[in-house]
């Protein structure tokens, strides 16, 4: 039997989202979307989403005059992707024999 | 990046090796940017160190140590000034930190090292037991420098970084600690004046070469790897 993958996290830009700020302390939107490539309207929404279930802590602040959103990951999101991956590595050891080419 | 909701395992896992991935080599390219300003500014400072202790016959020179943090934060401000906003990565604050510590540890040591040189052996014990009593800080820096770099490499997984950080580290010490330098120069000199210009400026010439192997070129690979 097969571990459900987090619905919240499997999705591809929420993923890189989460991917991205693992190994951050925090990161600002601009970068966000640069590294993922999305844009900005899409983004909002994945972030939007990962907030509300508490897996990253959105700041918005200002710099100088300028907005900026501030985005981290919470311990919640830092064991959901725990075990997110947890369960990909089950997908993947028995996915070989699952599927023969 | 699209807001792909099917997504197969292999997927899955490709997008987060490639955000660590893309993370990684920011920081290593940023530590490697950070080890070759330092490296250079070390060697240049080397370099400045040896001439004056070599023409003034004394080790006054190496005061001249406690500008390079300066030189270096200065030169690190400069450069990264036009490059736009990057994040904190955990791994490049470890980085940091690794570095932050060895900088207390050297300036601590440093001083202590001077006051124990300069106020007690030089005036507190005979002239005889100079020689045993006086503490060179090269060595120690130097082997405290090589275990930084290769924390660093470990940090950024590059064995190349590890391996150049332990062998120039060791061999450092080993060269400085035990005076193979000065045995060397005291062999192929005969004159006392001129051993004695070569003596103070040595440790100079060894930092050079530890800086050289241990941290520029360490600096260039890494900056190398992740263009």
């Amino acid at each position: 039997m097969f571990p459900t993958l987090d619905p919240l996290l499997h999705s591809e830009l929420r993923l890189a989202v989460v991917s991205l700020l693992i190994g951050m302390e925090e990161a600002e939107f601009p970068y966000i979307k640069e590294q993922t490539g999305a844009t900005a309207g899409n983004l909002s929404v994945q972030i939007e989403k990962l907030s509300e279930a508490g897996y990253i802590e959105v700041e918005k602040s200002f710099k100088g005059k300028r907005p900026c959103t501030l985005c981290r990951i919470t311990p919640e999101g830092r064991k959901a992707f725990e075990d997110y991956v947890k369960s990909l590595k089950s997908y993947l050891k028995v996915k070989p024999t699952a599927s023969p080419r | 990046m699209e807001n792909q909701e099917k997504l197969t395992a292999e997927r899955s896992l490709e997008i987060i090796t490639e955000q660590l991935e893309q993370s990684r080599r920011k920081v290593s390219k940023t530590t490697g940017q950070s080890l070759f300003v330092s490296g250079l500014s070390t060697m240049i400072m080397a370099v400045v160190i040896g001439i004056v202790n070599f023409s003034t016959k004394t080790t006054f020179g190496h005061l001249l140590w406690f500008i390079l943090p300066l030189i270096i934060w200065v030169a690190m401000k400069k450069i990264h000034s036009g490059k736009g906003y990057t994040p904190d990565s955990l791994v490049g604050t470890l980085v940091g930190k690794t570095w932050w510590t060895y900088s207390i540890f050297v300036v601590v040591f440093f001083v202590i090292v001077l006051v124990w040189n300069i106020l007690f052996v030089s005036r507190l014990l005979p002239v005889g037991d100079h020689a045993f009593a006086i503490v060179d800080p090269t060595a120690t820096i130097m082997l405290l420098m090589g275990m930084a770099v290769a924390i660093t490499g470990h940090l950024l997984r590059s064995s190349k970084l590890v391996w150049l950080g332990i062998v120039a580290g060791i061999a450092a010490f080993v060269w400085e600690q035990f005076g193979i330098g000065s045995m060397i120069m005291a062999s192929c000199t005969q004159s006392v004046d001129l051993f004695i210009r070569f003596n103070v400026a040595l440790p100079c010439l060894t930092i050079f070469l530890f800086v050289l192997f241990g941290v520029m070129l360490p600096g260039l690979i890494l900056k190398k790897r992740n263009l």
